[in-house]
């Protein structure tokens, strides 16, 4: 059974829903049926009647999410930055400790304490093992301690730079790409590639200096038949999806690195990946990320939510957005769960 | 025949002419370039994974996507559109590229590879053509691997182009199913 939900207040909620109605269908003479039914960009020849056309509440009542920042040109103050943002998040990790706690005990002997060294600080002044095991409340992935994101894992971190911008030389001054990638991603005499330990590697226009691609590594600690890493003990599936993956006696499923897996509860191996995300960050408020100008919704969504003059529609990562046709502004966010 | 008959089939005729006018001009505007499967009203049954694995011509994505471990995904309920290079598209990798990438050390660059052909949502062949239009010639589509891809149409035919300029085309009919829709490519297409 479909349940769609908007992510809103309760209030909001409360009223918006009697008000969803489905719409009339246009005459015989519209042309293709479903499932183009839903894609006009105008309005068809003898086409909906006005009253029946569909509008999603506008819900003004939240405040628009931050804007994503853009890349900064200060090295400090994007750390200052992702802190911020890690001890946000980690906040909202925090009840689920006790888990974390339990599932450590089982005695498997994974979830090590990572040994770090008390006196190593960095530019900032930060002894980071610290901030990241003290911080952390659930204890850092080994290999992640040293990072400065805060332990998250690679594709979860900001990317530090984007298309456009111009590198830091003081970060990336050495070749520094992962092993298994370097036949692939070498320098020449056009362009060099760094990578920047966050899961991302950049190709760099050597006489520019500026960013001209960005080269995200999917499965950096994740892999069918790999065991889930350490400090992902709890249920941390996405809201939008938590109707259709939650855990059962013979299933569990896990967030992480851009895609939902499918965990086998004894051994903690993960079988497969039942999900992909694209990880864009999208909230009310912001501009739609380039690359979401076709229409794009499932087939039994176009019916109720099809671009007019007022709004498009767009689909990404298990929510329906709704968006002004002119700025491109998100203005609702409907959880459409399959 | 009595006048009036005659004015009910002149008006008919008229008529019938009318709707065929408009549902020509219709398929001028949103015309499916490269056809579809589907049929009107109809959900589709099967998904994504089933179609490829029923192809003929994408038996090498099919060992692609079991060595990254992606079955699941592209068989599951989240809506994907998929362009599937077919075995020709892999032929094209310099000597060798293709069994490398099946190999286990690979599954991270492969995992990389796949999703940089996958696009969030269900976009058709007509969703595609409207924003084309829309698009003053050509329309971007964001990747699950994070870059863009860039269709456009070179006759009726749709070419994507990839974030480092490589060109492939969509071939033959697009094949809708439950959790999506795939339209065959004849290219591999780079995230950069």
């Amino acid at each position: 059974m479909k349940k769609i939900f908007l992510i809103a207040s309760a209030a909001a909620m409360a009223a918006s829903m009697p008000a969803l109605a489905k719409p009339e269908k246009g005459g015989g003479g519209d042309g293709p049926q479903a499932p183009s039914h839903g894609n006009k960009g105008q309005k068809a020849p003898g086409g909906h009647s006005g009253g029946g056309r569909v509008k999603v509440q506008r819900t003004t009542e939240f405040k628009p999410q931050r804007m994503e920042h853009k890349p900064t040109k200060s090295a400090d103050r994007q750390v200052r930055q992702e802190r911020k943002a890690f001890k946000a998040d980690h906040k909202q990790m925090a009840p689920a400790r006790q888990d974390r706690q339990e599932w450590r005990g089982r005695g498997d002997g994974r979830a090590q304490r990572v040994a770090y060294d008390h006196d190593r600080r960095d530019r900032d002044g930060w002894d980071r093992d610290d901030w990241n095991n003290d911080h952390a409340g659930i204890g850092c992935p080994p290999g992640l301690a040293k990072k400065h994101n805060g332990c998250l894992p690679p594709g979860q971190a900001r990317k530090s730079f984007a298309v456009g911008d111009q590198l830091r030389s003081d970060w990336y001054r050495d070749y520094n790409v992962p092993l298994s990638y370097r036949s692939f991603y070498s320098d020449s005499p056009e362009y060099y590639y760094r990578y920047d330990d966050n899961g991302y590697i950049y190709r760099v226009n050597r006489q520019s200096n500026l960013v001209s691609g960005l080269i995200p590594l999917l499965g950096g600690g994740f892999g069918v038949g790999q065991m889930l890493p350490a400090g992902y003990g709890a249920y941390n599936v996405p809201i939008q999806y938590r109707d259709t993956y939650y855990d059962r006696s013979d299933a569990y499923y896990r967030y992480g690195d851009n895609a939902i897996y499918q965990v086998d509860p004894q051994s903690q191996m993960i079988e497969s990946v039942v999900a992909l995300l694209t990880g864009n960050s999208m909230g009310v408020g912001q501009v739609l990320p380039t690359g979401y100008d076709a229409y794009n919704l499932p087939l039994q969504y176009r019916d109720q939510y099809y671009d007019n003059d007022d709004y498009n529609y767009r689909y990404s990562d298990g929510n329906i957005y709704q968006v002004d046709p002119q700025t491109q502004v998100i203005e609702a966010i409907i959880s459409a769960l399959l | 025949m009595s006048n009036r008959v005659i004015l009910i089939l002149a008006v008919s005729a008229i008529m019938t002419a009318g709707c065929q006018q408009s549902d020509e001009a219709n398929q001028s505007v949103t015309g499916n370039v490269q056809g579809t499967n589907a049929k009107a009203g109809e959900v589709p049954k099967g998904s994504i994974g089933q179609a490829l694995a029923g192809s003929n011509e994408h038996s090498t994505l099919v060992q692609a996507v079991k060595a990254a471990g992606l079955e699941a995904t592209l068989a599951g309920s989240q809506p994907y559109t998929l362009f599937a290079p077919n075995n020709a598209a892999f032929g094209k990798l310099p000597g060798g590229s293709a069994d490398e990438l099946m190999k286990s050390e690979s599954k991270a660059r492969l995992t990389a590879l796949i999703t940089n052909h996958l696009v969030p949502g269900v976009v058709t062949n007509e969703d595609l053509s409207r924003a084309i239009e829309r698009g003053g010639g050509k329309t971007q589509l964001a990747t699950m691997g994070g870059s863009t891809l860039t269709i456009s149409k070179e006759g009726n035919a749709l070419v994507v182009t990839d974030a480092k300029g490589g060109k492939a085309r969509v071939k033959g009919a697009e094949t809708l199913q439950s959790n999506g829709v795939v339209h065959s490519v004849d290219g591999i297409l780079s995230s950069g």
